[in-house]
């Protein structure tokens, strides 16, 4: 396998400005759209770096060491980042790489005999597939960093506290309440009542649409937790068909405060702190 | 040991914990704890944790504990100023400690042991029962 | 651990009585703090070590942590610590990870709680061979 290796490479080596021309009109032809992220200038100069270090990889493999892979997964890193980044799909990225074997095989087909063709193609294949996986993996890892940055931004702006009288804050629950979700809303809550010193939180959960089992143990969860703070938990907006859900679960809510309306809460929150409006 | 004062002020001891106590000096001073009841006899017992950095399953269950300790000889207990980093641990950890009673601060505290001591309170009316 | 792609080894603490958790939580506490962990996570953290150390004294009389700082793919930094005892071992894993399982009369939340305290946790463990639990946090 080496040897041939180093045949392709030397082979490759004397036709590389061919190939680069041919691989270059291919990905303008035929994935456009990556030549427009990219600019077609820099595609030319990238192709230009890939293939010369590609060319140098062969004999190597895979060697993870050899100075050429390094550069080619460099550059592959880089064009895949901006390619996550521009939302170009994973077979766009890929495509970016893939393309070469249009442009490799045909010199490969003419120059070598049927025998040594089937050898060296195999050879080929298995390079390039490999990188071609490592430009998914970076697409995938820039995605995850975008995902995780949106889903940090969106956390932060989803539990607004609400101070609604002197020594009670109120958190309006809206939406999905996954233990993500209740492990930032507790931090929130706590850090209020750390802050603010008061005495009662009122949980609404008017906004949150189905109250199953594993809502109904995040609820208690939080509500131990203001507890253990030294603070009274009250949770409002406990609709008919939300009662009717939790007591037919078999969900016991019996140590906390519950009441139907916000008003009712606030009312609750007021006696329970010696106030009164007014 | 002796690190840990014990205050006695009227009918209520308050113990203000300063420092990270290993697993025998917390036994101690819960020992400590009992025979200060014992001796005084109070009608409240205040701790104060707002300097205890990490509470795991050892010290909350000695927590629990002495405060069912103290109710067996007649005495309320209020925690105070848990750490809201600590809450959150603990309630990750699994231990809610559903009897102790809680409050935001000494002052807090004081107030819901004279309650608790005094009669029956709105928030508290559940609690009767062990009371009597 | 396949996710870290190298380490370095911060400090090493033996551990054979209630002052070492102590030393042991006090170090990687202020080890957080300088990589620049939040509070919380020092927190939670520093509780699971005080259970793990706790268990070392109590099950096998002695034992070792190491604490490593690692890092892991875009450079995010993590720390590691390695609680290992040639104690009696576990000789069934998955029943001693259960909350509420002790064979010292205590609430047995230390292994299954100190699991839910960190990011990743591993433990192996061996009848008469005693037991390797490494945790790890991200920042």
């Amino acid at each position: 396998m080496t040897a041939i290796a180093k045949e392709i490479s030397t082979l490759l080596s004397e036709h590389r400005h061919d190939i680069w021309e041919l691989w270059n009109k291919y990905l303008i032809v035929r994935a456009k759209s990556v030549v427009e992220v990219v600019g077609v200038d820099e595609t030319k100069a990238r192709t230009r770096t890939l293939l010369d270090n590609l060319i140098h990889v062969l004999p190597a493999k895979d060697d993870k060491t050899n100075e050429s892979y390094q550069k080619v997964m460099e550059v592959l890193a880089k064009v895949s980042r901006r390619m996550s980044e521009q939302n170009m799909t994973p077979s766009e990225t890929a495509m970016f790489i893939l393309s070469v074997k249009e442009a490799v095989f045909p010199v490969i087909q003419e120059h070598f005999d049927d025998k040594k063709f089937a050898d060296a193609i195999i050879t080929v294949n298995h390079l390039i597939d490999h990188f071609a996986l490592t430009t998914f993996e970076v697409y995938l890892d820039s995605r995850e960093e975008l995902i995780s940055d949106q889903q940090n931004a969106f956390r932060e702006i989803s539990v607004p506290v609400v101070k609604v009288w002197e020594k009670i804050i109120m958190i309006p629950l809206i939406g999905m309440l996954d233990s993500e979700r209740t492990q930032m809303m507790m931090e929130v809550l706590l850090t209020a009542l750390e802050d603010m010193q008061s005495k009662v939180a009122i949980l609404d959960i008017s906004g949150i649409p189905v109250v199953d089992t594993l809502v109904a143990r995040h609820l208690i969860t939080a509500a131990s937790a203001v507890r253990l703070m030294g603070a009274e938990c009250i949770i409002t907006g406990v609709r008919a068909k939300i009662a009717q859900t939790l007591v037919q679960l078999g969900v016991d809510l019996g140590g906390f405060t519950t009441c139907t309306t916000m008003a009712d809460g606030l009312q609750l929150a007021l006696e329970l702190t010696d106030q009164k409006i007014g | 040991m002796g690190e840990v004062t014990i205050l006695n002020i009227g009918n209520n001891i308050i113990v203000p914990v300063q420092t990270e106590l290993h697993d025998e000096d917390a036994r101690q001073l819960q020992t400590d704890i009992l025979k200060k009841i014992e001796n005084t006899g109070a009608k409240g017992l205040l701790i104060d944790v707002s300097a205890v950095s990490i509470i795991d399953s050892f010290l909350g269950r000695l927590l629990v504990e002495t405060s069912k300790m103290a109710r067996l000889m007649g005495t309320e207990t209020v925690l105070v100023g848990m750490k809201k980093e600590v809450v959150l641990t603990l309630i990750q950890l699994g231990l809610q400690m559903k009897n102790l009673h809680t409050a935001l601060n000494i002052e807090d505290g004081l107030a819901l042991l004279e309650k608790m001591i005094t009669g029956p309170s709105l928030s508290r009316r559940k609690d009767e029962k062990f009371r009597k | 651990m396949k996710s870290s792609e190298n380490s370095n080894e911060c400090f090493e603490i033996l551990i054979s009585n209630y002052e070492d958790i102590i030393l042991a939580r006090q170090k990687v506490k202020s080890f957080m703090q300088k990589t620049g962990f939040s509070v919380l996570a020092q927190t939670r953290i520093v509780t699971a070590v005080s259970e793990l150390a706790r268990n070392i004294v109590v099950h096998a009389g002695q034992g070792k942590m190491s604490a490593y700082q690692i890092t892991k793919k875009r450079n995010r930094p993590g720390l590691k610590c390695v609680f290992k005892d040639q104690g009696p071992g576990i000789s069934n894993i998955d029943e001693a990870m259960k909350e509420g399982f002790s064979t010292s009369n205590s609430l047995g939340l230390g292994l299954s709680g100190a699991r839910k305290l960190c990011n990743e946790f591993h433990i192996e463990s061996a009848e008469k061979k005693g037991t390797t639990i490494s945790i790890v946090e991200w920042l």
